[in-house]
């Protein structure tokens, strides 16, 4: 059945949650649209973005509602009341708008039915506030609240009279804590938006620019900018942003991150132009901001000869090769301590260098991503096979050497059928030598199966 | 009319000796002697070297890789490993003399994006190994248009660098098991095609790899096949060795006038 989730303009007998014929019934003339939660929640947070014209902390508390911490900002107003009246006529949307010392007390005051449009509440009002209001209003669980309701706490006043631990024992944590946050014993964490970083250059164009030169003079100008500040204070950043604005308000990001901490512009400034390619400016793009994030110490240095030279050469090449290949597929490989030779590799980042020592049985120089089944015509129980077919092909074998046991990890494979592989190095009649395993073993309830898992040289 | 007078022997060798060495930035030997006098003196170092592989499955079988990681075991530096496949295994070049700290491992999404990185890699003067589909060497390197990435781009990022380039050839074109001998790695100093031997293990175990090379155009060289052994883990010793017995004196190599 659908529902309705909201209703503008309202109307009289309609309601949110009504079914959506129930309310066609009242209202013919009904225009109905499908709720989309995602797109109400993407638009919720760039009305909080947007806020941050009165304050620099706002942030969306979904589904419908703003907190905008507003201390210290009424200054810049006679009075708050009347900045709260600017954002009201900033808003331009029917709003109840609440102005309270705790995030408690405000969200209520805020959702209070039948309360007025604007509410001030002084500071240390707050309990004269809530007196009167539903326990429902301090953002308890609907349970919590029917439990509440249950033995006749139907007003915050009488809820705070109860002493703290007797309301714990009762109904958990969660009564004391929203009441502290309404009343001002307890924080609130409120996830507000990272704060701007310092490490920002942008530029606005006179006319929306679209074409790829004018966006890389612009790169190159945001870098240079960049790049001459971080370098005053030592720093270099490995991570990099550049959020192109379209004329309609649309961003789009542009990300580079650098292998190791870098304030090179030109470089930087290539990086970005590699990706202008994919990049759709829309009607024209406004303003460029050029951000640099997660800073680390870069002491200034000239250009060595040899290994320094060489190591900032390579980190280089890696950088360039991160963002031309995609993340996640450039990588230095590093040993890992496990006997399973699939667990035996890990990734490590391109500039990490890692020490190998050679294995002190013969490893393979290929080793397939997942081994291939391959049809093995063996003696029992643990001889090396004869012949073997794979890929359609009948390949007889003419040395091998072997069984090597390695058995599978149970502490990470729990109880997997065939936890014992026997590895055996073998050479066919036209000398490719190959990596055989048999998992499994004679005689168990589920007969042994072979795998091609690699190809030595 | 005064005519040109007639090339003599000492003239010609003046002007051969005029010309800028073939292989500009050096050789490595490879080794044995019959090698090294087909190639003219060693493996021209900061050229492309195109190797092709064949055996029980051309794409699988790790006998390139095998010759590539002999030589770079006897170069210094990093090296920039592009296989769209990503199914090398470190572990298993120690061998050969190749240490996997100096591994960087690329993946690319296609042969296209292999080769900008191959380039890329070579422009930076970083020895670099691209493991290539054929197929894709012949479609860009003949169309010849603006921005195709072929082996003679490959070969010029190589000589202006002096960086050392791999072209690993690894999937058998139509049948033809020398995928280095087609026009498409023209562009390459050397073209090698390689093949698994077997090997003299003894009481039924497989011993030492054997391999069946087969060097089949050198600038400056000539042609010729042997049967080789890696040299080995230690870095001093030579990249390859012949396997004694077989074809030690290179009689299968035909002489070609050189240059």
């Amino acid at each position: 059945m659908r529902r309705l989730a909201a209703i503008w303009p309202p109307a009289p007998g309609l309601h949110e949650g009504q079914p959506l014929a129930e309310a066609r019934a009242i209202l013919p003339a009904l225009d109905a649209l499908p709720a989309d939660p995602a797109a109400e929640r993407e638009a919720l947070e760039g009305l909080a973005q947007a806020a941050m014209r009165f304050t620099p902390m706002a942030a969306a508390d979904p589904p419908d509602g703003l907190w905008l911490d507003l201390t210290g900002c009424a200054a810049l107003w006679p009075d708050e009341a009347a900045m709260l009246a600017a954002i009201a006529a900033w808003l331009a949307i029917p709003a109840r708008l609440a102005l309270a010392g705790t995030t408690g007390t405000a969200w209520a005051l805020a959702h209070a039915p039948d309360g007025p449009e604007r509410c001030i509440c002084s500071p240390g009002g707050e309990a004269m506030a809530l007196a009167r209001l539903s326990p429902a209003l301090l953002r308890l669980s609907p349970c919590v609240v029917a439990g509440l309701r249950r033995v006749g706490l139907r007003e915050v006043a009488i809820l705070a009279r109860i002493p703290r631990a007797a309301l714990t024992a009762r109904y958990g944590a969660e009564v004391v804590r929203r009441l502290g946050q309404a009343l001002g014993w307890e924080e609130e964490a409120i996830a507000w938006p990272p704060p701007a970083s310092s490490w920002e250059e942008r530029l606005d164009f006179a006319e929306p620019a679209a074409t790829a030169p004018a966006f890389e003079h612009a790169l190159e100008l945001l870098a240079g900018r960049l790049c001459a500040r971080l370098a005053a204070a030592s720093l270099g950043g490995l991570r990099f942003t550049a959020t192109f604005r379209r004329t309609d308000g649309s961003t789009v990001p542009l990300a580079v991150g650098t292998a190791r901490p870098m304030r090179d512009a030109p470089r930087l400034a290539r990086l970005f132009a590699m990706q202008l390619d994919g990049l759709d400016p829309g009607l024209g793009i406004e303003t460029i901001r050029f951000v640099a994030e997660a800073m680390e110490n870069l002491a200034p240095h000239q250009a060595l000869l040899g290994h320094g030279a060489r190591a900032a050469d390579l980190a280089a090449l890696a950088d360039s090769l991160t963002v031309r290949l995609g993340r996640g597929r450039l990588w230095r490989p590093a040993p890992r301590a496990s006997h399973v030779p699939e667990r035996s590799l890990g990734q490590a980042p391109p500039i990490e260098v890692s020490s190998w020592q050679a294995p002190a049985t013969p490893r393979p120089l290929r080793l397939l991503a997942r081994p291939q089944p391959v049809l093995v015509m063996a003696p029992v129980p643990d001889s090396p096979p004869l012949h073997f077919r794979w890929q359609g092909r009948l390949h007889l074998v003419r040395a091998a050497s072997g069984p090597e046991r390695i058995a599978a990890e149970w502490w990470r494979d729990g109880a997997a059928p065939d936890r014992l592989r026997d590895y055996y190095r073998i050479e066919t009649t036209d000398g490719t030598r190959c990596w055989l395993f048999r998992a499994g073993l004679h005689g168990a309830a589920r007969p042994p199966r072979w795998f091609l898992h690699g190809f030595f040289a | 009319m005064p005519r040109n007078p007639p090339l003599t022997a000492t003239a010609l060798a003046g002007l051969r000796a005029a010309l800028p060495p073939l292989a500009r930035h050096g050789r490595l030997s490879l080794g044995p002697a019959a090698l090294d006098a087909a190639l003219g003196g060693g493996l021209a170092l900061g050229a492309l070297h195109a190797v092709a592989e064949t055996g029980l499955a051309a794409g699988a079988s790790g006998v390139g890789a095998g010759f590539v990681a002999c030589i770079l075991g006897r170069l210094a530096g990093p090296v920039l490993w592009i296989s769209p496949h990503a199914d090398l295994f470190p572990a298993g070049l120690i061998r050969f003399g190749l240490d996997p700290a100096r591994l960087l491992l690329a993946a690319p999404a296609d042969d296209r994006a292999g080769l900008a990185a191959m380039e890329a890699g070579l422009r930076a003067g970083v020895t670099t190994v691209g493991e290539i589909g054929i197929d894709r060497i012949a479609a860009t390197g003949r169309r010849g248009s603006a921005g195709s990435l072929g082996g003679r781009r490959l070969s010029m990022a190589c000589l202006d660098q002096g960086a050392m380039g791999f072209l690993l050839l690894r999937r058998v074109w139509a049948g033809r098991e020398d995928g280095a001998g087609r026009e498409d790695c023209a562009a390459a100093f050397t073209r090698w095609c390689i093949a698994p031997a077997p090997s003299k293990g003894q009481h039924g175990e497989p011993g030492e790899p054997c391999w069946h090379l087969r060097l089949l155009a050198a600038r400056g060289g000539a042609e010729g096949e042997w049967l080789v052994e890696p040299g080995g883990e230690d870095d001093a010793a030579p990249a390859l060795r012949l396997a004694a017995g077989l074809g030690a004196d290179a009689a299968g190599s035909r002489a070609r006038a050189a240059g």
